[in-house]
């Protein structure tokens, strides 16, 4: 996919109306392009502003408890047996635990423009209301948290001074395309099988994967 | 010869000098008396780290500074001691050779970016991070926390509080118990040891493996995207157990078969408990086999 390609569908991107092969696509691309992530984060930034009107009303930053309860009503709105049998682990941790890294990441992130790297606060987050039944929006819409968490450490990746080698970002960005190898897998079976619990929670834990290693190698290359 | 032409001669002369020592690689031997539960902070940006605990109440520093390093930073004694190494230009570039000893009991804290850590001999608590390098511990560490973004890593020892990762490379935990954390994205990812209270482990591709006893009430927990899981477990453990996969295969020694969830896909889920129960075990795939076998 081209810069080109990219820029033409970024509103539908950034909006969550795309189809989860071309949302991968552009994230991998984005990964990998510094001047269409400029892009991406202005329009993200014009987004939030327009978010933050007196009608919007901000909701909790805790997104998944609620995406969690979500998924459970529409399995059983829609007459689909809810799982009997899920682990004692994956009731106290899974969907809870992707809410917390997404929280997580609001501290852990890196400010924006030229300068020192240096931390910054959250992230401005728009949570659009979603209707009960909705659940892959909701998906979606975490999708697309993890993908700009991502853009904004390979951002701060790019800014930072002495940044890695050729060789050790080679090594980075394969590694990098294993996980997003590893969450296309997981999103093919999670069309097979939407609201599938354990599912949902490997995509989560992977983008979580994800996010820690960008995150070590940010850290790391200041010392 | 005027004082001020001869104070820029030897400032001139002193920078010459300054700039010689930073072009060439430089001998380093220091020391500095240290508590025998010192915090020991050491950064090396490249190159390699070796630490080795011994019964002496001192830090001491032999090895080679790099290209371009200006200088060895060894500060503090005590509780807390510093050993860095100084440069004028892009740090990873420098890559220095470091042999450093310690208190046994020291508390150790070591950052690198491209460079190799090896610990032995300590019996305090090591916490090790580099991101192009391998770390290897050994020795009596009761807490360790060792990570690594390309390299492999491997922890052989006692301890009791481990925390091992890597994203491109091998895990290797052995002799360890308690409390356990291990991932890798396409490394192998293998751990033999004690009696487990809690072992959480993790992959993307790579597969796991998993040999050691469980504590009554203990936790272990095993997930991976494609890469296969084995868990060995005494044969009269007494545990509840929660299987998973959406594709791959289940094989088990302990009890009854797994059975397909639905008929429109392949998932497989396996539910049940031998003895007593009380311990847990989860194991959680998309398409990596899982293997349970008694040991």
């Amino acid at each position: 996919m081209t810069c080109e390609d990219v820029l033409s569908r970024l509103d539908e991107y950034v909006d969550g109306d795309l189809a989860e092969a071309e949302f991968q696509e552009i994230e991998l691309h984005l990964a990998g392009c510094a001047h269409c992530r400029q892009q991406e984060r202005e329009l993200r930034a014009l987004v939030a502003e327009a978010a933050a009107l007196p009608r919007e009303i901000q909701p909790a930053r805790d997104l998944w408890p609620e995406v969690a309860a979500r998924l459970r009503g529409a399995e059983g709105a829609r007459g689909v047996l809810v799982r009997p049998a899920v682990p004692r682990w994956m009731r106290t941790t899974s969907l809870a635990a992707a809410a917390a890294v997404v929280i997580a990441l609001s501290a852990a992130l890196w400010t924006r423009g030229p300068g020192p790297v240096t931390p910054a606060g959250p992230r401005a987050l728009h949570v659009t209301p979603v209707a009960a039944g909705a659940a892959p929006a909701d998906l979606l819409e975490a999708e697309r948290e993890y993908a700009g968490a991502t853009a904004d450490l390979m951002a701060a990746l790019d800014r930072q001074k002495d940044a890695l080698t050729p060789e050790a970002r080679a090594t980075l960005d394969a590694n990098l395309k294993t996980i997003d190898d590893a969450l296309a897998e997981v999103r093919t079976a999670l069309r097979r099988d939407p609201g599938n619990a354990q599912l949902t929670h490997l995509l989560t834990s992977t983008h979580q994967k994800k996010i820690g290693a960008l995150q070590r190698v940010v850290r790391l290359n200041r010392t | 010869m005027s004082s001020k032409t001869v104070l820029s001669l030897a400032v001139a002369a002193l920078m010459g000098l300054a700039a010689r020592s930073a072009a060439a690689q430089q001998r380093v031997e220091a020391r500095r008396s240290a508590s025998a539960e010192a915090l020991v902070e050491i950064e090396n940006p490249a190159g390699s780290v070796r630490v080795i605990g011994w019964d002496r109440g001192e830090v001491t520093v032999t090895g080679e500074l790099g290209v371009g390093a200006s200088g060895l930073d060894f500060t503090g004694s005590g509780k807390r001691v510093r050993v860095g190494v100084d440069t004028e230009r892009n740090p990873h570039g420098v890559s220095s050779s470091l042999e450093i000893h310690v208190p046994a009991r020291a508390r150790l804290q070591i950052e690198s970016f491209a460079g190799s850590i090896t610990v032995s001999d300590v019996s305090g608590t090591v916490s090790a991070e580099t991101v192009n390098g391998s770390i290897n511990i050994t020795g009596k560490a009761h807490e360790i926390s060792a990570e690594s973004v390309n390299g492999s890593v491997d922890v052989a020892g006692a301890s009791t509080h481990t925390k091992a990762e890597s994203v491109n490379g091998s895990v290797t935990v052995q002799g360890a118990s308690g409390d356990l954390e291990a991932s890798t994205v396409n490394g192998r990812l293998e751990v033999t040891g004690g009696t487990f209270e809690h072992a959480h482990m993790e992959t993307v591709s790579g597969s796991v493996s998993f040999e050691g006893g469980l504590a009554s009430g203990a936790n272990l927990e095993a997930e991976t995207v494609s890469g296969s899981v084995t868990i060995a477990l005494p044969a009269t453990v007494a545990a509840d157990f929660s299987i998973s996969t959406f594709s791959g295969s289940v094989e088990n020694a302990f009890g009854p078969p797994a059975t397909r969830m639905g008929a429109h896909t392949p998932e497989k889920e396996l539910e049940f408990s031998t003895g007593d129960g009380g311990a847990s075990v989860s194991v959680n795939t998309l398409s990596g086999s899982i293997t349970l076998r008694k040991k």
